[in-house]
C-alpha cells in the first residue's frame, strides 16, 4: 500500500482518535455539551490499532509528518488510557469504605508488629509510672508535666488545653499540622532500615504511657478519660497503622527476601502507602474530634460510652469493611 | 579526534540537559575522577591547614586558599573526562601523573587569578586545557563558546555552590547530632554573622575537612556538567551529530579517510599543545607584575571580610503583650505550644542522636560483614575448585572405589564381568586423575571431553587412558566383546599408570 | 553509548524515550516551588488577618496542605508537574512510562522527610548524584522518574531548492538524517555545509559542492511534503 492509499485509508479513524483526546481534555461540563467520537469502551481497541499503523508505517518507511503523528497520537492515547482517571474524591472515598480495611488485613503481620511495639512501651511505661510515681520525672522534663497538671487540672474550664491555647478551631488546625505530620514522619523515617520507625514508635508509647500514668497519679483521671476517651480509637490505631506502614519499608530493605533491594523497597511502598492516606483519613477525624467535642464538659458517663462506641467502630471497620469485593 | 569514536550519544540538547549528560560521564568515570581528585584537595587541604590554621592561626584563609585553588583541580578532573568521554578513561596513577604538564600548559596562572571570578569556568576551561588557545583567539573562542548556554552556565554554578554548601554543612551537622551538648558549630567564613568567636581547634578541623569533602566531590560533577556543556555547543556549532547520521548511511572508505583529514584540520585536538610565542610569555610577565595590586583589588571586595551592623528580631518580653490576637504571625497560644514542644523537641534531639549511633554501629556491623564475606569469597577463588563427584554420569569420589582398584578389576574380570571391571578401571583411571593429578573435569564431560583434557594435560599417562577410553566405549556403548588378553593387559597397564598415583 | 535517556517500551511495544532530568534544573523547580509556597502561606497571612480568632487554625490548616499535599496534588491532576517544574519543563511519571498516581506521588513526597537528612536535602543530593536517572530516595521507592517534557519538534522549513529524488528506497535512517541535515545546515557555515553534504554521495547522486546542499535541501521538501 502506498502512504497515500493509506492515509486515505485509514485518515478519518484518526482524526476521530484526535477528536477524542481533544474531548477528554475538557473539563467535564464542557465535554458534555460535544458529541463522542465514538463510544467510551471502544477507546482502547482504537488506540491499539493506532499502534500497530505506527508499526506498520515505520516498517514501511513512510513518510516522517505521517510516522510522527502516528506517534503522537499513540503517545497521548497511552497517557490518557494509562493515566490516573478522574473523580479523585470519590475514588479516595471508595477506598476508605474498604479497600482501606482489605490493605491493612493483607500486612496483619506487620500491623500487629507495630500495634505491639507501640502499645507494648505504652502500658510498660504507665505502669511503671504508676507503680514509682517519680518515674515520671526521669522520663519527662519537669516543665512539660506541669503542663499536663495544667491541662487536665481543675482551674481549666476546657479539658486537655494549656490555659492559653487557643479556640476550637485554631486547635483543629493545629491538632491537623502536628498528628498527621507525625504521622507521615513515622512512615516515611521507616526507610532508614526501619529504625526511624521504630524510634518514633516506641518514643510515642513512652510520651502517651508516662503522660496518662502521671495524670492519674495526680488524680485527675476522670477529666483525662473523658478527654481523651472520644478521639483516642482514632489517633493511637492510626498512629500504629503509619508505624505498620513504616516497619514493612524497612523490613523490605533488610530481608528483600528472593528480589534486588531496589524492587522489594518499591513493592514495599506500593503496598503499604494506601495505609498511609487511610491512617491520614484517621487522624483527621481524630483532630476533629478532639477539638470539638473532647474539650467540651459533658457528663463523662457519656463520653466514655461514645469513647468505647469509637473503638468498637474502629474494630469492627478493620475486621468486617471490604469483605464482599476481597480477592479471595 | 573525530565524532565517531565519542562514548556519548550526540543529539541536539537542551542545557539542562547536555549538564545532565556531563554528570553521567562523571559518574561513569567515577573511579579515577575521585579518587585523584581526592587525593588533590586532600593533599591541599592538608598544606593549607598546616600553614594558616596550624602556623597563621587563621582557618578561615586556609578555607578560603583552598577555595581559591579550584581551577587547579578542575584540570585534573577534565583531563580525566575528556578521555572517558572517548571511553579511555585513564587510570589513577597516570591520571596524577598528567598533574606537573597540566599545570605548566593550561594557563593555570590565568585561571587562578583575573579569570577566577569567571561564572562560566567550567564552560570555558576546554579552550585553555583541550583546544590549547591562548590570547585573542582564545578569547573570541570562549565567546562563540558561551552563545546561547551561558544562562544554564550560571544556573550549574548557582545550583552548585549551593550544592557544596550542603555537603559542606551536613557533615558536622550529622556530627552535632551525634554529640550531646551544645557545641559552637558556627562555620567558618559566616561566623560574623553568628556573633560567635574562633572555635575550639578540632571543630575547625572538622570544617576544614568537610570542606575539602565537599570540594573533592562536587567540584568534579561540577566540572562534568560544565564540559557537557562544552560538548553541546561544539555538537551545535559543528553538528557532528548529523556527521554521524550521515555517515552511517555511506560505508565507502575512500571518503572517510579524506573526511578524517579534514576533522582533524576543522577540530583541534584534545591533546594540551605547548605553551606558545614570546608574546605570551610577556604578557604572563606583566600580568604577573601587576598581579599583586588585582590581589588587594580582589580582597578589598566585601566578600572577603567586611564590617556590617546586624539588625536581628527578637521576642519581646513578656510584659508588653497586651494586644492579645490581633497581632503578627505568632500569636500567644502558639508560643505556649512552642515553648511546650520545645521539652519534646529535646527529648526527639536525644533520641536521634541514639538512633545515629545506632544506625553507624548497624552500618559498621554491615561493612564489616561485606568485608568478610569478601575476604571469604577471595579466598575460595584462590583455593582450587573440588573436582566433581561425577563425571560422565560415573560416581568418582575416591571413597566409592575400592583401596587396590587393579587387583577388583581382575577379580571382576576372572568371574566374567567384563564391562563391570572395564567400568571400575575407567572410574578409577578418572578419580586419580581427577584428585590426585588435579585435571579439571567438569560435571558434563563426555569421555572424549576427558581424554582431551588429559591429552592436552601432556601426562606420561595419556597413552594407555587413550587405549583404557577406547576400548570402556567399545564395550559400553558398541557393547562388543573385550578379547582376552586385552583384560589382563589393561589391569597390568592401570597398576603400572596409577598405582604411583595415591 | 552514554546517554541521559531511559528507553521504555509500552505494551502495545511503542518505544518512549524518557529523557531524565538531573539535579540542577529540579534544584531549581524546587526553589521555585517553595517560593510560590512561601508567597501563598504570606498573602494567606495578611488576608486572614482580618478573619480574627479562626486564622490561625485555617494558617495552620493551609502550612500543612503547602507542606504535604501541594506537590501530590499537583503532580497528580496537573500533568505531573508542580508549578516549579512546569516552569523548568519538568515533570514526573512512573518508570513504565505512565503518568504518575496517587500511589507514587504520595509517597514520593512523603519520604522527602528522609531526603531532606541531615541538612536541606543533602541525602536526596547524593543520591541523585549516584544513580544512572537522578533518583531520590523518594523517587526509588516510589519508582518515578523526573523527566523532560519534551514536545514532538515539528518538520524543519527548509530553504527553498528544487525537489529531488535519489534513485535508492528512503530508509528510515535516510530520512532522519536528511531531515537532520535540512535543519541544521543552513546555521552552519558554507563550507561545513558542503563538507557534510558530500559525505554520503548515494543521496545526492555524486555531486560536489553548492550542488550537493541543493540536492539534499531538495530531498528534505520531498519528505517534508514542502515540494511533490
Amino acid at each position: 500500500m502506498k502512504q497515500e492509499q493509506f492515509e486515505a485509508h485509514f485518515g478519518a479513524r484518526w482524526v476521530a482518535f484526535e477528536t477524542w483526546l481533544a474531548r477528554e481534555r475538557l473539563p467535564a461540563r464542557a465535554r458534555a455539551k460535544q458529541a463522542k467520537p465514538f463510544a467510551a469502551n471502544e477507546a482502547p481497541a482504537r488506540y491499539r490499532e493506532i499502534c500497530g499503523q505506527l508499526a506498520l508505517a515505520r516498517s514501511r518507511d513512510y513518510g516522517p509528518a505521517l510516522v510522527g503523528r502516528l506517534h503522537q497520537l499513540a503517545q497521548a492515547g497511552h497517557d490518557k488510557l494509562y493515566g490516573t482517571p478522574g473523580g479523585w474524591l470519590h475514588a479516595w472515598l471508595r477506598f476508605l469504605g474498604g479497600g482501606f480495611a482489605q490493605q491493612v488485613r493483607a500486612k496483619k503481620n506487620v500491623v500487629f508488629a507495630a500495634m505491639l511495639l507501640f502499645y507494648g512501651t505504652y502500658l510498660l511505661l504507665a505502669l511503671a509510672v504508676r507503680i514509682w510515681p517519680d518515674f515520671a520525672f526521669v522520663v519527662l522534663p519537669q516543665e512539660q508535666l506541669r503542663q499536663f497538671d495544667q491541662m487536665y487540672g481543675p482551674h481549666t474550664d476546657t479539658l486537655g488545653r494549656a490555659r492559653d491555647a487557643g479556640d476550637d478551631v485554631t486547635m483543629f488546625g493545629y491538632y491537623i499540622f502536628n498528628n498527621i505530620g507525625i504521622g507521615f514522619r513515622t512512615f516515611a523515617s521507616g526507610v532508614i532500615f526501619g529504625l526511624g520507625t521504630l524510634i518514633s514508635l516506641v518514643y510515642n508509647g513512652v510520651f502517651f504511657g508516662v503522660v496518662e500514668a502521671h495524670v492519674i497519679n495526680l488524680g485527675y483521671a476522670e477529666r483525662f478519660y473523658s478527654f481523651v476517651a472520644g478521639h483516642s480509637a482514632f489517633e493511637l490505631t492510626a498512629i500504629a497503622l503509619c508505624g505498620a506502614a513504616g516497619l514493612e519499608l524497612g523490613w523490605a530493605l533488610i530481608a528483600p527476601g528472593d528480589r534486588p533491594r531496589g524492587m522489594a523497597l518499591r513493592e514495599a511502598g506500593q503496598g503499604v502507602v494506601g495505609i498511609v492516606a487511610g491512617a491520614a483519613a484517621m487522624l483527621l477525624i481524630a483532630a476533629a474530634i478532639e477539638a470539638f467535642w473532647s474539650p467540651r464538659q459533658f457528663e463523662p458517663l457519656l463520653k466514655y460510652a461514645v469513647g468505647i462506641l469509637n473503638w468498637l467502630l474502629v474494630g469492627a471497620y478493620f475486621l468486617f469493611a471490604g469483605r464482599r469485593n476481597a480477592a479471595r | 579526534m573525530q565524532p565517531d569514536k565519542l562514548a556519548v550519544a550526540l543529539r541536539p540538547r537542551s542545557g539542562f540537559e547536555a549538564i545532565d549528560l556531563g554528570l553521567r560521564l562523571a559518574q561513569r568515570c567515577a573511579r579515577p575522577l575521585f579518587l585523584s581528585s581526592l587525593a588533590l584537595v586532600m593533599s591541599v587541604c592538608a598544606l593549607a591547614y598546616l600553614i594558616f590554621a596550624v602556623w597563621l592561626d587563621s582557618s578561615d584563609l586556609g578555607v578560603l586558599f583552598v577555595w581559591w585553588l579550584k581551577p587547579l583541580y578542575d584540570r585534573l578532573a577534565l583531563h580525566v573526562l575528556s578521555r572517558g568521554v572517548f571511553d579511555a578513561t585513564p587510570g589513577l596513577r597516570e591520571t596524577l601523573r598528567a598533574l606537573p604538564s597540566l599545570v605548566r600548559h593550561s594557563g593555570l596562572f590565568a585561571a587562578l587569578s583575573w579569570q577566577r571570578f569567571d561564572t562560566q569556568r567550567a564552560l570555558r576551561l576546554p579552550v585553555a586545557q583541550l583546544e590549547g588557545l591562548r590570547g585573542a583567539p582564545a578569547r573570541a573562542r570562549r565567546k562563540l563558546l558561551s552563545r546561547r548556554v551561558s544562562g544554564s552556565g550560571i544556573a550549574l554554578l548557582f545550583c552548585f555552590v549551593n550544592f557544596e554548601a550542603l555537603i559542606w554543612f551536613g557533615v558536622p551537622v550529622l556530627i552535632a547530632m551525634l554529640i550531646p551538648g551544645d557545641i559552637e558549630f558556627a562555620p567558618p567564613l559566616l561566623r560574623g554573622l553568628f556573633g560567635s568567636s574562633e572555635p575550639a581547634r578540632w571543630i575547625s578541623a572538622l570544617w576544614f575537612l568537610s570542606y575539602g569533602l565537599a570540594v573533592a566531590l562536587v567540584e568534579p560533577f561540577y566540572l562534568a556538567g560544565g564540559f557537557g556543556l562544552y560538548l553541546k555547543r561544539r555538537t551545535d556549532l559543528e553538528a557532528w551529530d548529523v556527521e554521524l547520521q550521515m555517515r552511517r548511511l555511506t560505508l565507502p572508505p575512500a571518503s572517510n579517510l579524506l573526511l578524517g583529514v579534514v576533522l582533524a584540520l576543522a577540530l583541534t585536538a584534545l591533546q594540551p599543545g605547548p605553551a606558545m610565542a614570546a608574546d605570551e610569555v610577556t604578557r604572563r610577565e606583566s600580568a604577573a607584575r601587576q598581579a599583586p595590586t588585582a590581589i588587594k583589588e580582589v580582597l578589598a571586595r566585601p566578600e572577603f571580610g567586611h564590617e556590617e551592623s546586624v539588625h536581628r528580631l527578637r521576642w519581646k518580653s513578656s510584659n508588653e503583650e497586651e494586644k492579645p490576637s490581633a497581632e503578627g504571625p505568632i500569636p500567644a497560644w502558639l508560643k505556649a505550644l512552642f515553648k511546650f514542644w520545645a521539652g519534646v523537641g529535646k527529648w526527639i534531639a536525644e533520641i536521634w542522636r541514639v538512633f545515629v549511633w545506632i544506625l553507624l554501629g548497624l552500618f559498621g556491623c554491615l561493612a564489616l560483614w561485606f568485608i568478610t564475606r569478601q575476604i571469604l569469597r577471595m579466598q575460595a577463588a584462590r583455593r582450587p575448585a573440588l573436582p566433581p563427584a561425577e563425571v560422565a554420569g560415573l560416581d568418582i569420589r575416591p571413597d566409592s572405589l575400592p583401596d587396590d582398584i587393579a587387583a577388583a578389576a581382575q577379580a571382576l574380570f576372572a568371574q566374567g564381568r567384563a564391562r563391570e571391571g572395564l567400568a571400575l578401571l575407567y572410574r578409577g583411571a578418572l578419580s586419580r586423575l581427577a584428585h590426585r593429578a588435579q585435571i579439571p573435569f567438569a560435571r558434563g564431560d563426555t569421555e572424549g571431553d576427558c581424554l582431551l583434557r588429559v591429552t592436552r594435560a601432556a601426562l606420561p599417562m595419556r597413552a594407555f587412558f587413550a587405549d583404557l577410553t577406547h576400548s570402556w566405549q567399545s564395550v559400553a556403548y558398541a557393547d562388543r566383546q573385550l578379547p582376552q588378553d586385552q583384560s589382563a593387559r589393561l589391569c597390568r597397564g592401570w597398576a603400572e599408570a596409577f598405582g604411583a598415583l595415591r | 553509548m552514554l546517554d541521559t535517556v531511559r528507553e521504555i517500551s509500552t505494551p502495545e511495544l511503542i518505544e518512549l524515550r524518557v529523557h531524565c532530568a538531573g539535579p540542577v534544573p529540579r534544584a531549581l523547580a524546587w526553589l521555585l516551588d517553595t517560593l510560590i509556597r512561601a508567597g501563598i502561606f504570606a498573602l494567606a497571612n495578611i488576608a486572614l488577618g482580618f478573619v480574627g480568632h479562626i486564622g490561625g487554625g485555617i494558617m495552620l490548616i493551609l502550612y500543612f496542605g503547602l507542606e504535604w499535599l501541594y506537590p501530590v496534588f499537583f503532580e497528580v491532576l496537573g500533568g505531573g508537574a508542580t508549578p516549579g517544574k512546569r516552569a523548568l519543563g519538568l515533570y514526573v511519571l512512573h518508570q513504565d512510562g505512565s503518568p504518575v498516581g496517587w500511589g507514587a506521588s504520595l509517597t514520593r513526597n512523603l519520604l522527602r522527610t528522609v531526603d531532606f537528612l541531615p541538612f536541606l536535602y543533602t541525602l536526596g543530593l547524593i543520591s541523585m548524584l549516584l544513580t544512572s536517572e537522578f533518583r531520590r530516595i523518594g523517587d526509588l521507592v516510589a519508582g518515578t522518574i523526573v523527566a523532560y517534557r519534551i514536545d514532538p519538534t515539528p518538520l524543519p522549513e527548509v530553504p527553498a531548492a528544487p525537489a529531488w529524488r535519489p534513485r535508492i528506497p528512503l530508509t528510515r535512517p535516510l530520512q532522519q538524517a536528511v531531515l537532520a541535515y535540512a535543519e541544521r545546515a543552513p546555521r552552519l557555515s558554507p563550507e561545513r555545509a558542503e563538507e557534510l553534504a558530500e559525505i554520503a554521495p548515494q543521496l545526492t547522486a555524486g555531486a560536489q559542492g553548492r550542488t550537493a546542499v541543493e540536492r539534499l535541501y531538495g530531498l528534505a521538501r520531498v519528505l517534508t511534503g514542502q515540494a511533490r
